[in-house]
């Protein structure tokens, strides 16, 4: 089915001059180029908030997000990306902010592209943009296996959605406030959000842009992805979206003024009482 | 030969009333542990389940045995260990169920629990800040 038959209206635009933005950081021991990543970040979006949430690290990393003028969420143990992450939309939609970006810390997401993944969302043109290497300029070379799986999932999310998504594994994101709190409810995957976030946010009528950024090779610290973990990744990822189109009947629906429905269940419960009166 | 074994009556009365008071001394013990609150009501349920069938198995050990015959287990023992097997498969999994449960709520707190300390935190440096500027 068409993604876009179920979105009711668009979201209310957002014009830059009023919109209150925050960049969300998820951070894992990322005390060598984290510092960088915010100045860079602070230079090309002065008016942004900017969150870091800490995963549980080792290193002096709440240190020097707070020595860069970042807000620290200190997570008391290891939650993975996805759950740090989550946990930046969850400090988004506590403050009211109307949109977020989201960076990752290890240098990999050039701030300068920040502007261009958020001004869609500013627009209200689209309610998630996706920051594209493979749209734009990799400026590294990514090991095979890992090239495979997302081309392989990309595709299958490319063949429910009849839309493109050259790099549906990009953490480089910009997302509008409905989009926010559609993941900090239960709606985002603890570990890495992948081609079956993508399938889940089409499914559940948002509109979803890729955009093409600039990424580089790591500055600092190591990768999450290892070989060894391929097999479980590819295992996983096919096991989430089957589940993700299983539940196509569950999954809340953005509605009208950027807002959306609860649950299925939810929704049955209020529909209940007034179909006992008719009968 | 295997005479002993397959016929009804072949357990002897002796081991028959040792997995009886087993099984009442399991089923007692977990009554009790959830008298004791150390147990859930929601989680002793498929235990107490488990000891009943148990107890239930040692006392009707005749039609225990027609019941294996019936499914095409010949040998009557190889029929009981295939009940416990699948009893402990369904507490497994009931488990699994829990912990999946739990840990989301877990990764709720934890998230929680990290913003409202960054709260905390911003709002004490605010009240500092305020504090130097009379």
């Amino acid at each position: 089915m068409s993604a876009s038959a179920l979105v009711v209206d668009k979201p209310s635009p957002l014009t830059s001059a009023v919109a209150r933005v925050l960049v969300v950081v998820p951070a894992h021991n990322e005390q060598e180029s984290l510092g960088d990543t915010l100045d860079r970040i602070r230079s090309e979006m002065p008016e942004t908030d900017m969150v870091v949430v800490n995963d549980y690290s080792t290193d002096r990393t709440s240190e020097v997000a707070r020595a860069h003028g970042a807000v620290v969420v200190e997570l008391p143990w290891n939650l993975g990306y996805g759950g740090a992450v989550q946990t930046g939309f969850k400090y988004a939609v506590a403050h009211g902010y109307d949109a977020v970006v989201q960076m990752d810390a290890d240098g990999q997401h050039d701030p300068a592209s920040a502007r261009a993944v958020l001004a869609p969302v500013l627009a209200g043109e689209a309610d998630v943009v996706i920051g594209s290497r493979f749209l734009g300029r990799a400026d590294y070379a990514i090991p095979a296996p890992r090239r495979l799986g997302m081309m392989l999932f990309g595709r299958i999310a490319t063949a429910v959605t009849h839309q493109r998504f050259s790099d549906p594994t990009s953490g480089f994101q910009a997302l509008h406030r409905c989009a926010v709190e559609f993941f900090a409810r239960d709606n985002y995957p603890s570990d890495f959000p992948d081609a079956d976030t993508l399938i889940l946010l089409s499914l559940a009528g948002f509109r979803v842009r890729e955009v093409p950024v600039v990424m580089r090779a790591r500055t600092a610290g190591t990768s999450m992805h290892s070989n060894l973990r391929a097999v479980y990744y590819v295992a996983k990822m096919l096991l989430s979206i089957l589940m993700v189109l299983l539940r196509h009947s569950r999954v809340p629906r953005r509605v009208a003024g950027g807002a959306f429905t609860g649950d299925a269940d939810a929704d049955a419960r209020r529909t209940r009482p007034t179909r006992r009166t008719q009968s | 030969m295997n005479e002993p074994l397959s016929i009804p009556g072949g357990l002897q009365l002796r081991t028959q009333l040792f997995v009886i008071a087993v099984g009442i001394a399991m089923l007692l013990f977990i009554l009790n542990m959830v008298r004791r609150k150390q147990l859930r009501e929601q989680y002793s349920l498929l235990w107490l389940f488990s000891a009943v069938v148990m107890t239930l198995c040692a006392v009707f050990i005749r039609q225990v045995d027609k019941l294996s015959h019936l499914v095409g287990i010949h040998y009557p023992p190889a029929f009981l260990f295939l009940v416990a097997i699948l009893l402990v498969l369904v507490l497994q999994f009931h488990f699994s169920t829990v912990i999946s449960n739990l840990r989301e709520q877990n990764k709720s707190l934890t998230q929680d629990l990290g913003i409202l300390a960054a709260e905390v935190r911003e709002l004490r440096r605010a009240i500092e800040e305020r504090k130097k500027v009379p």
